[in-house]
C-alpha cells in the first residue's frame, strides 16, 4: 500500500482553462521548486508559469478524486489526458484511499416481481436501494458473497464451484478458472471454505479455499462428524496469474461460514473445528498464506446462543446475540477481536438491549419443520456504529437501540449485508499498486 | 478582558496582487493559507507580500474567504458558528464557472486545505451533473480523440451514458 506516492502521478498537464499559475509543489511531491521563498526573491525571479488554459495535474486529479466511478468513466472520454490520467493505477489506488471511508452495505435479494436475484447497494443517508443490477453470469440461481475487497466482490454458487470477482461499480466481471476442487464433486462429498481478499506484498487479490473429501460410502453428505476425510486439500487463486496453485497450510476439519470477514490482509470465517473440538475464528493470512485460529472467549461458549462476525475500527468484531425463551427480547453483546490468533485478545466493548419488539425470527433451533435460510438470522452487523441490521420474518430492518428507532428497509436480503465501497479496481488482473 | 486587549494590538500584513492591488488583513486571518503563513513565519511581515499569481478580484474573495474562516478570538468555534460558515461556504462558491476555476487555483497556490476541498467539491458537483460535451465547454477541453476513438471508447461503457 502507498507505493504510488513514489511513482510518477501519470500523465502531463490536463487542459482545462486557468490562471498562468505556477504549480503549487504539495508535501511528498516528486516536484522539486519550493515555495518557502522570501518575497524580495520572488520580485527578482517570476515563478514558472504554465501554458494558457492549463490545470496543474495535481489540481485535476483532487478534482477527479471526488467523483463517483459512473462519471469517471464517463469523462475517460473528455480528452486524452482526462483518460490517461482515469485509467492510470496511481489514481485508481488514490481514489479507492480517498474513498475508503465511504463504505456502504451490499445485498443479495430476490426481486418479488421479477424473480430476478440481484445486488443492492444501500444509502446511509436516505435509507435509499441504489446501484440495483442483476448478478453477472453465470449466476442467474442463488448466489452467495464470498467476500469484498476494495471494491472487487467475490460471489460464488453454493458448493463454491462456481466462482466470480465483480466490480459492480465498473460491471467488470472476471469468471475464476476451475479449481482442482471440481474434479472431485461427483465422487466425493466436500466440506470446503473460500475466502478472497488483497495479498499487500505481491499487490495481488487472491481467493483461498480448503476442502476435505469423504467417501461418500462412508458418509453422509453434510454429517462430517466422527468421519475421517479421505482428502485434504489448500489452494489459492491468483488473480494477477490467474490460476489456482496447492498451499502447504492446512488449517484441519473445519465447518466454516459461508462469508469472510475480511480486514487487512486477512480473510476470517466462524469456525468449528472437528479435529481439536472448538469452536472460534478461522483465518487465512494472503500474504504468508498461513491458516490461524482464535477460540472464542470462555463466556460466550455457549451453543445456545446466535453469533455474527463484522468489520469494526479495522478489526473484527462480533456480535453475540442471547435471547429468552421465545427470542422476543434480546441482549447483544459487542467484542473486538483485537489481534488474529490471540484468544486473550478479545475485549468485551458494549452490550446493547434488551431489544423487544422487533419480532426477530426465531433461532433455527427452535423452528419446527424444514428450516430455511431465511429464518435462521438475528442481528448481523452494525452500521456507522449506531444501527444494527435484523432480519424479521418477512423483512430487513435497521434497528438503532440507542433510540430505539425502527426502520423498515425496502427489500429483503437473503445474505448478509457485505462492507462494499465503489471503486475503479479492475478485475482483470492488472493492478500494480 | 485580555481576548479585548490582544484584539487591538491585531497585527495586519499588506497583500499586493498581480495587478498591484493591494490589500491590507490581519496576520491571523493571512495566516489560513499555508504558503502566507511560512512567509511570516520567515519574517516578511515588515514589507508587502506579494501573491504574484492572484488578480486583484480574486484575491479580494480569498480575502474575504481569510476572514470568515480566521481562528475565533475565544479559541472554540460553536456548533451553530459551524453551520454559519458552512452555509457561507455554500454560496461563496456558487459563482460563475471561471471564477470557481480561478479560486480553486488560488486556494492550490496559497494552500487553504479548506478553500480547496470546497473548490473541487464544487468543481466535481459541476462535472457531475453535466454531459461529456457540456464538460468540454464548460472547462475549454480540447477533444483530441478521432470521432473513432471516441466512439469505441464510448462503446465499451456504453450503460454509464445512459
Amino acid at each position: 500500500m502507498g507505493r504510488w506516492e513514489s511513482q510518477s502521478t501519470g500523465p502531463d498537464s490536463c487542459q482545462l482553462k486557468s490562471l498562468a499559475l505556477k504549480p503549487k509543489p504539495r508535501r511528498k511531491s516528486r516536484q522539486t521548486v519550493s515555495i518557502k521563498y522570501k518575497p524580495c526573491r520572488l520580485q527578482s525571479i517570476p515563478p514558472p508559469m504554465l501554458m494558457a488554459n492549463e490545470l496543474p495535474e495535481d489540481l485535476v486529479t483532487e478534482i477527479l478524486l471526488c467523483l463517483p466511478v459512473v462519471s469517471l468513466l464517463r469523462f475517460n472520454c473528455a480528452c486524452k489526458s482526462w483518460y490517461a490520467l482515469i485509467t492510470h493505477q496511481n489514481f485508481i489506488r488514490k481514489h479507492l484511499l480517498h474513498n475508503k471511508n465511504n463504505n456502504t452495505r451490499l445485498f443479495l435479494w430476490q426481486d418479488e416481481t421479477t424473480r430476478d436475484i440481484v445486488a443492492s447497494t444501500l444509502s446511509y443517508e436516505t435509507l435509499q436501494v441504489s446501484l440495483t443490477q442483476p448478478l453477472p453470469l453465470p449466476f442467474t440461481e442463488v448466489t452467495y458473497f464470498v467476500g469484498s475487497c476494495d471494491g472487487l466482490v467475490c460471489l460464488s454458487d453454493y458448493d463454491a464451484l462456481n466462482v466470480v470477482i465483480w466490480n459492480p461499480a465498473t460491471k467488470e466481471t472476471k469468471v475464476v478458472p476451475n479449481s482442482s476442487m471440481s474434479r472431485f464433486s461427483d465422487d466425493y462429498h466436500i466440506m470446503s471454505g473460500i475466502g478472497f481478499g488483497f495479498d499487500a506484498k505481491t499487490s495481488d487479490y487472491k481467493i483461498i479455499k480448503f476442502f476435505s473429501l469423504f467417501d461418500p460410502n462412508e458418509s453422509d453428505n453434510y454429517d462430517y462428524e466422527g468421519h475421517v476425510p479421505c482428502y485434504r486439500l489448500s489452494e489459492v487463486y491468483s488473480l494477477s496469474v490467474d490460476s489456482w496453485r496447492k498451499v502447504d497450510s492446512r488449517p484441519g476439519l473445519f465447518d466454516v461460514n459461508a462469508i469472510d470477514t475480511y480486514i487487512n490482509g486477512m480473510a476470517s470465517w466462524e469456525a468449528f473445528d472437528f479435529d481439536d473440538n472448538w469452536e472460534g475464528v478461522l483465518s487465512f493470512d494472503m500474504s504468508g498464506e498461513v491458516f490461524l485460529k482464535t477460540p472464542l472467549p470462555d463466556d460466550v461458549l455457549n451453543s445456545g446462543d446466535w453469533r455474527n462476525f463484522f468489520v469494526l475500527n479495522e478489526s473484527i468484531a462480533m456480535v453475540f446475540s442471547s435471547g429468552n425463551e421465545e427470542w422476543l427480547e434480546i441482549c447483544c453483546d459487542i467484542w473486538l477481536l483485537l489481534e488474529v490468533g490471540v484468544k486473550d485478545s478479545w475485549t468485551k466493548l458494549f452490550t446493547v438491549g434488551p431489544i423487544t419488539g422487533i419480532e426477530l425470527p426465531l433461532p433455527f433451533w427452535q423452528i419446527e419443520g424444514p428450516l430455511t435460510f431465511w429464518q435462521i438470522e438475528g442481528p448481523l452487523t452494525f452500521w456507522k456504529n449506531d444501527a444494527i441490521f435484523c432480519r424479521t420474518n418477512d423483512r430487513l430492518i435497521l434497528y438503532n437501540p440507542f433510540t430505539k428507532e425502527r426502520t423498515n428497509l425496502p427489500i429483503q436480503s437473503y445474505s448478509c449485508p457485505i462492507t462494499y465501497m465503489e471503486t475503479l479496481v479492475s478485475v482483470k488482473g492488472r493492478n500494480e499498486f | 478582558m485580555s481576548s479585548t486587549l490582544c484584539c487591538s494590538f491585531a497585527k495586519n500584513v499588506t497583500l499586493r496582487s498581480s495587478d498591484g492591488q493591494t490589500f491590507e488583513v490581519e496576520e491571523a486571518a493571512a495566516q489560513v493559507s499555508q504558503t502566507i503563513k511560512r512567509m511570516i513565519e520567515d519574517g516578511c511581515t515588515g514589507s508587502v507580500i506579494p501573491v504574484p499569481n492572484l488578480t486583484g478580484p480574486v484575491l479580494a474573495l480569498v480575502i474575504e474567504y481569510f476572514k470568515k474562516h480566521s481562528p475565533p478570538s475565544d479559541g472554540c468555534p460553536t456548533a451553530l458558528l459551524e453551520m454559519e460558515i458552512k452555509d457561507w461556504d455554500a454560496k461563496f462558491v456558487a459563482v460563475d464557472n471561471d471564477t470557481l476555476l480561478d479560486l480553486t487555483l488560488a486556494a492550490h497556490y496559497l494552500e487553504i486545505q479548506g478553500l480547496l476541498d470546497l473548490t473541487c467539491h464544487r468543481v466535481a458537483d459541476i462535472l457531475n451533473d453535466n454531459s461529456v460535451e457540456k464538460i468540454r465547454e464548460i472547462f475549454h477541453i480540447k477533444n483530441d480523440f478521432t470521432p473513432e476513438e471516441e466512439a469505441e471508447e464510448r462503446s465499451k461503457i456504453q450503460w454509464a451514458f445512459e
